[in-house]
Protein backbone atom coordinates (compact mmCIF):
# COMPACT_ATOMS: atom_id res chain seq x y z
CA UNK A 1 0.00 0.00 0.00
CA UNK A 2 1.45 3.38 -0.99
CA UNK A 3 2.27 6.12 1.20
CA UNK A 4 0.50 9.00 1.59
CA UNK A 5 3.43 11.07 0.62
CA UNK A 6 3.17 15.43 -0.53
CA UNK A 7 3.42 15.39 -4.70
CA UNK A 8 6.37 15.73 -6.12
CA UNK A 9 7.43 19.32 -6.08
CA UNK A 10 5.92 20.00 -2.98
CA UNK A 11 2.45 21.51 -1.51
CA UNK A 12 1.66 24.60 -3.07
CA UNK A 13 1.82 27.74 -1.40
CA UNK A 14 -1.40 28.61 1.14
CA UNK A 15 -2.89 31.88 1.03
CA UNK A 16 -3.23 32.62 4.52
CA UNK A 17 -3.12 36.29 4.46
CA UNK A 18 -6.66 37.54 4.32
CA UNK A 19 -7.12 40.79 2.36
CA UNK A 20 -9.20 42.89 4.53
CA UNK A 21 -9.93 46.99 4.50
CA UNK A 22 -8.43 48.35 7.91
CA UNK A 23 -11.64 49.99 9.38
CA UNK A 24 -11.17 52.70 12.18
CA UNK A 25 -8.15 55.10 13.03
CA UNK A 26 -4.30 54.26 13.18
CA UNK A 27 -3.93 52.69 16.70
CA UNK A 28 -1.38 54.88 17.13
CA UNK A 29 -4.45 57.56 17.73
CA UNK A 30 -6.21 55.04 19.38
CA UNK A 31 -3.50 54.95 21.83
CA UNK A 32 -2.77 58.54 21.97
CA UNK A 33 -7.07 58.79 22.98
CA UNK A 34 -6.25 56.39 26.18
CA UNK A 35 -3.66 58.44 27.57
CA UNK A 36 -5.51 61.12 27.40
CA UNK A 37 -8.24 60.14 28.75
CA UNK A 38 -5.43 58.72 31.47
CA UNK A 39 -4.19 62.36 31.61
CA UNK A 40 -7.35 63.71 32.55
CA UNK A 41 -7.89 61.03 34.81
CA UNK A 42 -4.92 62.13 36.75
CA UNK A 43 -5.16 66.05 36.57
CA UNK A 44 -9.17 65.49 38.30
CA UNK A 45 -7.25 63.01 40.58
CA UNK A 46 -4.42 65.83 41.70
CA UNK A 47 -6.83 68.25 42.49
CA UNK A 48 -8.95 65.67 44.36
CA UNK A 49 -6.64 64.76 46.29
CA UNK A 50 -5.25 68.49 46.91
CA UNK A 51 -8.42 68.85 48.13
CA UNK A 52 -8.76 65.80 50.39
CA UNK A 53 -5.53 66.75 51.87
CA UNK A 54 -6.86 70.64 52.58
CA UNK A 55 -9.88 68.97 54.03
CA UNK A 56 -7.85 66.54 56.33
CA UNK A 57 -5.34 69.92 57.28
CA UNK A 58 -8.80 71.92 58.17
CA UNK A 59 -10.07 69.00 60.78
CA UNK A 60 -7.18 68.57 62.52
CA UNK A 61 -6.27 71.99 63.19
CA UNK A 62 -10.09 72.77 63.90
CA UNK A 63 -9.63 69.63 66.41
CA UNK A 64 -6.27 71.42 67.49
CA UNK A 65 -7.59 74.61 67.93
CA UNK A 66 -11.05 73.26 70.09
CA UNK A 67 -8.88 71.35 72.52
CA UNK A 68 -8.23 74.40 75.25
CA UNK A 69 -12.03 74.98 75.02
CA UNK A 70 -13.32 71.33 75.92
CA UNK A 71 -10.33 71.32 78.45
CA UNK A 72 -11.68 74.76 80.37
CA UNK A 73 -14.86 73.12 80.13
CA UNK A 74 -13.79 69.56 81.45
CA UNK A 75 -11.68 71.77 84.03
CA UNK A 76 -14.89 73.83 85.42
CA UNK A 77 -16.83 70.96 85.25
CA UNK A 78 -14.20 68.95 87.47
CA UNK A 79 -14.68 72.10 89.87
CA UNK A 80 -17.83 72.10 90.64
CA UNK A 81 -18.06 68.55 91.11
CA UNK A 82 -15.51 68.93 93.44
CA UNK A 83 -16.52 71.45 95.31
CA UNK A 84 -20.48 69.62 95.33
CA UNK A 85 -19.10 66.52 96.81
CA UNK A 86 -16.94 68.84 99.35
CA UNK A 87 -20.50 70.30 100.73
CA UNK A 88 -22.23 67.18 100.35
CA UNK A 89 -19.46 65.46 102.71
CA UNK A 90 -19.50 68.51 105.10
CA UNK A 91 -23.18 68.25 105.39
CA UNK A 92 -23.11 64.55 106.04
CA UNK A 93 -20.14 64.31 107.93
CA UNK A 94 -19.94 67.67 109.89
CA UNK A 95 -16.35 68.51 109.24
CA UNK A 96 -14.33 68.08 106.07
CA UNK A 97 -12.02 65.08 106.20
CA UNK A 98 -9.11 64.23 104.17
CA UNK A 99 -9.66 60.67 103.17
CA UNK A 100 -6.14 60.07 101.69
CA UNK A 101 -3.12 60.81 103.70
CA UNK A 102 -1.27 63.36 101.42
CA UNK A 103 -1.78 66.88 100.50
CA UNK A 104 -1.67 66.73 96.89
CA UNK A 105 -4.45 67.35 95.46
CA UNK A 106 -5.95 63.91 93.59
CA UNK A 107 -8.16 64.15 90.96
CA UNK A 108 -11.94 62.28 92.04
CA UNK A 109 -13.18 59.99 89.25
CA UNK A 110 -16.95 60.87 89.06
CA UNK A 111 -19.04 57.68 87.80
CA UNK A 112 -22.30 58.78 85.63
CA UNK A 113 -25.22 56.52 86.46
CA UNK A 114 -28.70 56.86 84.78
CA UNK A 115 -31.53 58.07 87.27
CA UNK A 116 -33.96 55.22 86.27
CA UNK A 117 -31.84 51.80 86.51
CA UNK A 118 -33.59 49.69 84.81
CA UNK A 119 -31.46 46.27 84.25
CA UNK B 1 -30.20 36.39 69.95
CA UNK B 2 -26.65 37.93 67.94
CA UNK B 3 -25.99 34.44 66.67
CA UNK B 4 -29.51 34.30 65.19
CA UNK B 5 -29.56 38.17 63.94
CA UNK B 6 -25.83 36.76 62.08
CA UNK B 7 -27.84 34.00 60.58
CA UNK B 8 -30.83 36.54 59.39
CA UNK B 9 -28.46 38.69 58.04
CA UNK B 10 -26.10 35.85 56.50
CA UNK B 11 -29.52 35.05 54.54
CA UNK B 12 -30.47 38.17 53.82
CA UNK B 13 -27.37 38.50 51.76
CA UNK B 14 -27.09 34.47 50.11
CA UNK B 15 -30.43 34.57 48.88
CA UNK B 16 -30.61 37.53 46.94
CA UNK B 17 -27.69 36.71 45.68
CA UNK B 18 -28.57 32.86 44.62
CA UNK B 19 -31.57 34.71 43.08
CA UNK B 20 -29.90 37.15 41.15
CA UNK B 21 -27.74 34.11 39.72
CA UNK B 22 -31.02 32.19 38.76
CA UNK B 23 -31.89 35.57 36.99
CA UNK B 24 -28.60 36.20 35.48
CA UNK B 25 -28.60 32.74 33.45
CA UNK B 26 -32.22 33.35 31.77
CA UNK B 27 -31.26 37.08 31.22
CA UNK B 28 -27.99 35.56 29.15
CA UNK B 29 -30.17 32.71 27.83
CA UNK B 30 -32.34 35.28 26.06
CA UNK B 31 -29.46 38.30 25.61
CA UNK B 32 -28.00 35.64 23.62
CA UNK B 33 -31.22 34.34 21.58
CA UNK B 34 -32.04 37.73 20.75
CA UNK B 35 -28.25 38.30 19.41
CA UNK B 36 -28.53 35.05 17.46
CA UNK B 37 -32.06 35.72 16.17
CA UNK B 38 -33.90 32.97 18.19
CA UNK B 39 -36.59 33.06 21.02
CA UNK B 40 -34.70 31.58 24.21
CA UNK B 41 -36.70 30.20 26.74
CA UNK B 42 -40.20 31.50 26.63
CA UNK B 43 -42.48 28.87 28.13
CA UNK B 44 -42.06 28.30 31.96
CA UNK B 45 -44.03 31.17 33.72
CA UNK B 46 -43.86 35.05 31.94
CA UNK B 47 -41.37 35.50 29.09
CA UNK B 48 -39.71 32.36 30.22
CA UNK B 49 -38.61 33.90 33.53
CA UNK B 50 -38.93 30.78 35.63
CA UNK B 51 -36.83 28.60 33.77
CA UNK B 52 -33.79 28.85 35.88
CA UNK B 53 -36.08 27.47 38.47
CA UNK B 54 -37.40 24.64 36.05
CA UNK B 55 -33.61 23.97 35.13
CA UNK B 56 -32.85 23.92 38.64
CA UNK B 57 -35.56 21.62 39.97
CA UNK B 58 -34.93 19.00 37.00
CA UNK B 59 -31.24 18.75 38.04
CA UNK B 60 -32.17 18.87 41.91
CA UNK B 61 -34.81 15.10 41.18
CA UNK B 62 -32.12 13.87 38.80
CA UNK B 63 -30.47 10.88 40.42
CA UNK B 64 -26.65 11.55 40.81
CA UNK B 65 -23.76 9.14 39.47
CA UNK B 66 -20.91 8.73 41.63
CA UNK B 67 -17.96 6.93 39.93
CA UNK B 68 -16.86 3.82 41.36
CA UNK B 69 -13.37 4.69 41.48
CA UNK B 70 -14.15 7.80 42.52
CA UNK B 71 -12.95 9.41 45.97
CA UNK B 72 -16.33 10.35 47.23
CA UNK B 73 -15.61 12.86 49.61
CA UNK B 74 -13.38 14.92 47.50
CA UNK B 75 -15.70 14.61 44.65
CA UNK B 76 -18.57 16.07 46.58
CA UNK B 77 -16.42 18.71 48.36
CA UNK B 78 -15.27 20.15 45.52
CA UNK B 79 -18.71 21.14 44.31
CA UNK B 80 -19.11 22.75 47.69
CA UNK B 81 -16.15 24.85 48.22
CA UNK B 82 -16.25 26.24 45.11
CA UNK B 83 -19.42 27.51 46.12
CA UNK B 84 -18.66 28.35 49.53
CA UNK B 85 -15.75 30.61 48.41
CA UNK B 86 -17.49 32.12 45.40
CA UNK B 87 -20.26 33.18 47.96
CA UNK B 88 -18.21 34.13 50.75
CA UNK B 89 -16.44 36.89 48.32
CA UNK B 90 -20.07 39.16 48.62
CA UNK B 91 -19.37 39.37 52.31
CA UNK B 92 -17.06 42.45 52.32
CA UNK B 93 -18.99 44.08 48.71
CA UNK B 94 -20.84 47.42 50.40
CA UNK B 95 -23.80 47.49 48.40
CA UNK B 96 -25.08 51.17 49.50
CA UNK B 97 -23.91 53.61 51.45
CA UNK B 98 -23.71 51.98 55.01
CA UNK B 99 -25.67 49.12 53.51
CA UNK B 100 -22.60 46.09 53.73
CA UNK B 101 -22.27 42.63 56.06
CA UNK B 102 -18.38 43.60 56.80
CA UNK B 103 -16.75 46.73 56.98
CA UNK B 104 -13.38 44.98 57.21
CA UNK B 105 -10.24 46.78 56.75
CA UNK B 106 -8.37 44.37 54.61
CA UNK B 107 -11.54 43.98 52.62
CA UNK B 108 -9.71 43.66 49.32
CA UNK B 109 -6.82 41.20 50.51
CA UNK B 110 -9.99 39.07 51.88
CA UNK B 111 -11.53 39.16 48.41
CA UNK B 112 -8.62 38.12 46.43
CA UNK B 113 -7.88 35.55 49.26
CA UNK B 114 -11.16 33.80 49.17
CA UNK B 115 -11.53 33.83 44.90
CA UNK B 116 -7.97 32.18 44.70
CA UNK B 117 -9.32 29.45 47.21
CA UNK B 118 -12.02 28.59 45.08
CA UNK B 119 -9.59 27.05 42.43
CA UNK B 120 -8.74 24.43 44.99
CA UNK B 121 -12.53 22.92 44.55
CA UNK B 122 -11.91 22.95 40.81
CA UNK B 123 -8.89 20.74 41.35
CA UNK B 124 -10.55 18.48 43.89
CA UNK B 125 -13.49 18.29 41.67
CA UNK B 126 -10.50 17.02 38.56
CA UNK B 127 -8.57 14.92 40.96
CA UNK B 128 -10.81 12.98 42.52
CA UNK B 129 -13.40 12.70 39.89
CA UNK B 130 -10.27 9.43 38.77
CA UNK B 131 -11.06 10.30 35.11
CA UNK B 132 -8.77 11.34 32.32
CA UNK B 133 -10.89 14.01 31.11
CA UNK B 134 -11.75 15.70 34.52
CA UNK B 135 -8.29 15.59 35.66
CA UNK B 136 -7.30 17.37 32.30
CA UNK B 137 -9.53 19.85 32.39
CA UNK B 138 -9.15 20.61 35.90
CA UNK B 139 -5.21 21.27 34.90
CA UNK B 140 -6.34 23.72 32.10
CA UNK B 141 -8.83 25.36 34.33
CA UNK B 142 -6.50 25.81 36.91
CA UNK B 143 -3.52 27.04 35.31
CA UNK B 144 -5.77 29.30 33.35
CA UNK B 145 -7.36 30.75 36.74
CA UNK B 146 -3.71 31.15 38.53
CA UNK B 147 -2.19 32.73 35.17
CA UNK B 148 -5.30 35.75 35.08
CA UNK B 149 -5.45 35.38 39.03
CA UNK B 150 -1.73 37.94 38.58
CA UNK B 151 -3.22 40.18 36.32
CA UNK B 152 -6.25 41.01 38.76
CA UNK B 153 -3.77 41.29 41.22
CA UNK B 154 -1.45 43.01 39.99
CA UNK B 155 -4.33 45.81 38.49
CA UNK B 156 -5.70 45.90 41.98
CA UNK B 157 -1.64 46.82 43.34
CA UNK B 158 -2.39 50.29 41.14
CA UNK B 159 -6.18 50.86 42.53
CA UNK B 160 -4.50 50.44 45.86
CA UNK B 161 -2.39 52.99 44.79
CA UNK B 162 -4.43 55.30 44.41
CA UNK B 163 -6.49 55.00 47.09
CA UNK B 164 -4.10 54.10 50.06
CA UNK B 165 -6.52 51.49 51.90
CA UNK B 166 -7.62 48.55 51.55
CA UNK B 167 -10.92 48.58 52.42
CA UNK B 168 -13.37 48.46 49.79
CA UNK B 169 -15.70 51.29 51.48
CA UNK B 170 -12.97 54.04 50.94
CA UNK B 171 -11.75 52.50 47.80
CA UNK B 172 -15.56 53.52 46.94
CA UNK B 173 -15.28 56.89 48.30
CA UNK B 174 -12.06 58.37 46.95
CA UNK B 175 -13.71 57.63 43.86
CA UNK B 176 -16.04 60.41 45.01
CA UNK B 177 -13.48 62.37 43.00
CA UNK B 178 -12.83 60.75 39.81
CA UNK B 179 -14.11 57.43 38.80
CA UNK B 180 -10.85 55.46 38.73
CA UNK B 181 -11.83 54.21 34.99
CA UNK B 182 -10.65 57.33 33.54
CA UNK B 183 -6.49 57.61 35.40
CA UNK B 184 -6.38 53.89 34.80
CA UNK B 185 -8.49 53.69 31.87
CA UNK B 186 -6.30 51.02 30.11
CA UNK B 187 -6.00 48.97 33.65
CA UNK B 188 -9.77 48.85 33.32
CA UNK B 189 -9.89 47.20 29.81
CA UNK B 190 -7.08 44.39 31.36
CA UNK B 191 -8.85 43.78 34.48
CA UNK B 192 -12.55 43.29 32.06
CA UNK B 193 -10.13 41.09 29.78
CA UNK B 194 -8.81 39.40 32.70
CA UNK B 195 -12.07 39.04 34.90
CA UNK B 196 -13.55 37.25 31.76
CA UNK B 197 -10.53 34.86 31.41
CA UNK B 198 -10.88 34.38 35.48
CA UNK B 199 -14.19 33.42 35.51
CA UNK B 200 -13.90 30.29 32.55
CA UNK B 201 -16.22 32.53 30.24
CA UNK B 202 -16.16 32.28 26.83
CA UNK B 203 -14.02 33.30 24.94
CA UNK B 204 -11.72 32.25 27.36
CA UNK B 205 -13.87 29.13 28.45
CA UNK B 206 -11.41 26.03 27.30
CA UNK B 207 -12.50 24.45 30.39
CA UNK B 208 -15.42 23.14 28.71
CA UNK B 209 -15.67 24.50 25.27
CA UNK B 210 -18.79 22.44 24.73
CA UNK B 211 -18.78 22.03 20.99
CA UNK B 212 -14.91 20.85 21.46
CA UNK B 213 -14.32 18.79 24.17
CA UNK B 214 -16.21 16.81 27.12
CA UNK B 215 -17.35 19.58 29.83
CA UNK B 216 -13.66 20.07 31.87
CA UNK B 217 -13.12 19.41 35.23
CA UNK B 218 -17.09 18.23 36.05
CA UNK B 219 -17.32 15.65 33.43
CA UNK B 220 -18.19 13.03 36.35
CA UNK B 221 -20.30 15.58 38.26
CA UNK B 222 -24.06 15.59 37.48
CA UNK B 223 -27.57 16.06 39.45
CA UNK B 224 -27.11 18.16 42.87
CA UNK B 225 -23.15 18.64 43.04
CA UNK B 226 -23.33 20.02 38.89
CA UNK B 227 -26.00 22.28 40.27
CA UNK B 228 -23.09 23.53 42.81
CA UNK B 229 -20.83 24.50 40.18
CA UNK B 230 -23.51 26.05 38.13
CA UNK B 231 -24.61 28.42 40.98
CA UNK B 232 -20.83 29.25 41.92
CA UNK B 233 -19.87 29.67 38.07
CA UNK B 234 -22.55 32.71 37.80
CA UNK B 235 -22.02 33.86 41.42
CA UNK B 236 -18.91 34.39 40.75
CA UNK B 237 -19.69 36.27 37.33
CA UNK B 238 -21.82 38.47 39.45
CA UNK B 239 -19.33 39.23 42.36
CA UNK B 240 -16.24 40.76 39.64
CA UNK B 241 -18.47 42.38 37.88
CA UNK B 242 -19.53 44.11 41.34
CA UNK B 243 -15.88 44.20 42.02
CA UNK B 244 -14.84 45.61 38.40
CA UNK B 245 -18.00 48.47 38.77
CA UNK B 246 -16.25 48.93 42.78
CA UNK B 247 -12.66 49.47 41.54
CA UNK B 248 -13.28 51.45 38.58
CA UNK B 249 -16.99 53.13 38.24
CA UNK B 250 -16.94 54.46 41.65
CA UNK B 251 -19.18 51.08 43.09
CA UNK B 252 -22.97 52.77 44.45
CA UNK B 253 -21.91 56.33 43.42
CA UNK B 254 -24.08 58.35 41.36
CA UNK B 255 -22.84 58.18 37.73
CA UNK B 256 -24.77 61.61 37.35
CA UNK B 257 -22.97 63.95 39.47
CA UNK B 258 -26.66 64.80 41.62
CA UNK B 259 -24.87 68.30 42.79
CA UNK B 260 -24.29 69.51 39.46
CA UNK B 261 -27.56 68.51 38.36
CA UNK B 262 -28.88 70.24 41.55
CA UNK B 263 -27.88 73.41 40.87
CA UNK B 264 -28.92 73.26 37.18
CA UNK B 265 -32.59 72.84 38.36
CA UNK B 266 -32.26 75.44 41.13
CA UNK B 267 -31.03 78.08 38.19
CA UNK B 268 -34.72 77.57 36.64
CA UNK B 269 -37.13 76.63 40.05
CA UNK B 270 -36.20 76.40 43.66
CA UNK B 271 -36.38 72.66 44.64
CA UNK B 272 -34.40 73.28 47.64
CA UNK B 273 -36.23 71.21 50.67
CA UNK B 274 -38.60 69.66 47.70
CA UNK B 275 -39.14 65.94 47.26
CA UNK B 276 -37.03 66.41 44.39
CA UNK B 277 -34.26 67.04 46.25
CA UNK B 278 -34.86 64.21 48.84
CA UNK B 279 -35.11 61.94 45.78
CA UNK B 280 -31.39 62.85 44.41
CA UNK B 281 -29.87 62.93 47.54
CA UNK B 282 -31.27 59.29 48.23
CA UNK B 283 -29.86 58.37 44.95
CA UNK B 284 -27.09 59.71 45.31
CA UNK B 285 -25.49 56.70 47.21
CA UNK B 286 -27.81 53.66 46.59
CA UNK B 287 -27.62 50.42 45.44
CA UNK B 288 -29.24 50.91 42.32
CA UNK B 289 -26.32 52.79 41.25
CA UNK B 290 -24.35 49.62 41.86
CA UNK B 291 -26.73 47.35 40.43
CA UNK B 292 -26.90 49.07 37.24
CA UNK B 293 -23.22 49.51 36.73
CA UNK B 294 -23.28 45.74 37.57
CA UNK B 295 -26.08 45.06 35.01
CA UNK B 296 -24.09 46.47 32.14
CA UNK B 297 -21.18 45.01 33.01
CA UNK B 298 -22.60 41.26 32.89
CA UNK B 299 -24.43 42.42 29.61
CA UNK B 300 -21.10 42.75 28.02
CA UNK B 301 -20.03 40.03 29.75
CA UNK B 302 -23.36 37.78 27.63
CA UNK B 303 -22.00 40.10 24.58
CA UNK B 304 -18.51 38.93 24.42
CA UNK B 305 -19.17 35.53 24.40
CA UNK B 306 -21.86 35.66 21.70
CA UNK B 307 -19.42 37.50 19.56
CA UNK B 308 -15.97 36.18 19.92
CA UNK B 309 -14.58 32.63 18.77
CA UNK B 310 -12.84 30.73 21.29
CA UNK B 311 -8.66 31.15 21.25
CA UNK B 312 -6.52 28.34 21.63
CA UNK B 313 -5.10 27.07 25.02
CA UNK B 314 -1.88 27.91 23.87
CA UNK B 315 -3.08 31.67 22.41
CA UNK B 316 -4.65 32.11 26.12
CA UNK B 317 -1.67 31.44 27.96
CA UNK B 318 0.69 34.05 25.81
CA UNK B 319 -2.05 36.51 25.66
CA UNK B 320 -1.30 36.38 29.84
CA UNK B 321 2.07 35.96 30.18
CA UNK B 322 3.38 37.52 26.94
CA UNK B 323 1.09 40.21 26.34
CA UNK B 324 -1.25 41.41 29.60
CA UNK B 325 1.18 40.84 32.11
CA UNK B 326 4.17 43.05 30.45
CA UNK B 327 1.62 45.50 30.29
CA UNK B 328 0.69 45.71 33.57
CA UNK B 329 4.14 45.41 35.17
CA UNK B 330 4.87 48.52 32.60
CA UNK B 331 2.43 50.48 34.58
CA UNK B 332 2.78 48.89 37.73
CA UNK B 333 6.32 51.30 37.06
CA UNK B 334 4.52 54.58 35.16
CA UNK B 335 1.50 54.90 37.93
CA UNK B 336 4.00 54.82 40.98
CA UNK B 337 6.48 57.67 39.00
CA UNK B 338 3.26 60.08 38.17
CA UNK B 339 1.77 59.71 41.41
CA UNK B 340 4.83 60.63 43.28
CA UNK B 341 5.76 63.20 40.86
CA UNK B 342 2.57 65.24 40.63
CA UNK B 343 3.05 64.40 44.64
CA UNK B 344 -0.65 63.13 44.78
CA UNK B 345 -0.29 60.40 47.09
CA UNK B 346 -3.65 59.90 48.97
CA UNK B 347 -4.25 61.25 52.59
CA UNK B 348 -4.15 58.85 55.41
CA UNK B 349 -6.42 61.26 57.52
CA UNK B 350 -9.53 59.23 57.01
CA UNK B 351 -12.37 62.22 57.05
Amino acid sequence: MPQDMPPVGGYTSVQYKRNVPARGFKPVYYLVGMHMIMAYGFYKYFHGVREQRELAREKIWSRLYLTPLLQAEEDRDQVRRHLADKAREKELLGTEQKIYNSDRFIRPTYVYTPSKVTQ
Amino acid sequence: MISLISIIEGLLLIVPALLSVAFVTIAERKTMASMQRRLGPNAVGYYGLLQAFADALKLLLKEYVAPTQANIILFFLGPMITLIFSLLGYLVVPFGSGLFVSDYSLGMLYMLAVSSLATYGILLAGWSANSKYAFLGSLRSTAQLISYELILSSVIVLVILLTGNLNMITIIESQRIVDFLLPLFPLFIIFFIGSIAETNRAPFDLAEAESELVSGFMTEHSASIFVFFFLAEYASIILICVLNSILFLGGYLCIIPVDFLISILNTVFSIDNSILEELFSNVSSSPLNLALKTGLLIFIFIWVRASFPRIRFDQLMSVCWTVLLPLVIAYVVLLPCIVYGLDALPTQILL
